[in-house]
């Protein structure tokens, strides 16, 4: 009889602390402390904001919102296809499970495309730290840089690169999972948790969008 | 049992996050003048956006009490956090006041100096 519930349900998803499950626990624990990182780095960023408060480069001035914009949608998109993921796999339904969590991994795919393009034409356009030529800032500079604090450069990667870096973790994750589901290895547990990673990315993305980018 | 409703709510909650970001995107773009309001209502905004991720994309809401309360701990640590900082970098703009032995003029300065 108990070989029977066993093989009905398996040991590691029987586990419940406080009503959820080990491994669901687990991923909100590490999601705290990961938290607490991007906090750290978002801490940062405001207190060296505010210390250089008339010397900080205008965002809007500098970063192309428009651009970010379309990526905020993006990842709130690939929230949406993964919650659709999720409800899929509750109701065992395998191939829709399959199509969306590869649109949740494409999105986040299309996010990173964007971010590096938008590195690309910010390195381009002198929002970096150093010159590889050598030349003195005045010359390659971005205008609205000069005579600012270049703090803004080394903070705005910091935490964009940060964030970018659980981007591409959360697309392999997703890659690890969706060839989980292919070869029939899956529960309804291990979606949820990698949903809950997914969203985090998504949830802090709003953040960093909105203290970095929009003033 | 809810699937159902849950399932309705996820597409609302997705129309309310865009509305939202466009509203952010809107008010980035003509309020630069008026820092202050600004920075509150973006910073508010952002606030009710990421709550409604975690309480419905991550189910939060329907976790157990003691389950949100442990969760949201590290949230708490993280606003002490920006707070601290805020001493040592953010009240230097009046000018240096470091070696001014009690003269500050604002409890800020003098709770920092002890």
């Amino acid at each position: 009889m108990s070989s029977v519930a066993l093989a009905a349900h398996p040991p590691s998803q029987e586990k419940e602390i406080l009503g959820v499950s080990s491994g669901k626990m687990a991923m909100w624990l590490f999601l705290g402390s990961d938290g607490m990182s991007f906090m750290g780095l978002i801490a940062a960023y405001v207190a060296l904001r505010i210390g250089n408060w008339g010397i900080w480069p205008d965002p809007t001035k500098v970063l192309a919102i428009d651009l970010t914009a379309i990526n905020t949608f993006i990842l709130i998109c690939s929230s949406v296809t993964m919650v659709k993921a999720f409800a899929a796999s509750q109701e065992g339904n395998v191939g829709k499970l399959k199509q969306w969590l590869f649109f949740t991994m494409l999105g986040g795919a299309i996010f990173l495309g964007v971010q590096v393009y938008e590195y690309s034409q910010l390195i381009h356009h002198g929002v970096k730290l150093w010159d590889s030529a050598g030349r003195p800032a005045a010359e390659w500079l971005h205008p609205a840089i000069q005579g600012h604090s270049t703090l803004f450069t080394a903070t705005f990667y910091a935490c964009t690169c940060f964030h970018g870096f659980h981007v591409l973790s959360g697309v392999v994750y997703l890659a690890f999972i969706l060839i989980g589901v292919m070869r029939g290895r899956w529960t309804v547990n291990r979606i949820e948790i990698v949903g809950l990673y997914w969203h985090f990315v998504d949830l802090v993305w709003i953040v960093i969008f909105t203290i970095i980018y929009l003033f | 049992m809810s699937e159902e409703h849950k399932h309705t709510n996820y597409m609302r909650i997705f129309w309310i996050l865009l509305t939202l970001t466009i509203v952010e995107v809107g008010m980035a773009y003509t309020m630069q003048s008026h820092k202050a309001l600004l920075i509150v209502a973006l910073v508010t905004l952002a606030f009710i956006k990421a709550g409604m991720v975690a309480a419905y994309f991550m189910h939060l809401k329907l976790e157990r009490k003691t389950f949100i309360a442990i969760v949201c701990f590290p949230l708490i640590l993280a606003v002490v956090l920006v707070i601290g900082l805020f001493p040592d970098v953010g009240f230097k703009l009046g000018g240096k006041h470091h070696h001014k032995p009690a003269a500050s003029q604002d409890s800020g300065h003098a709770v920092e100096h002890k």
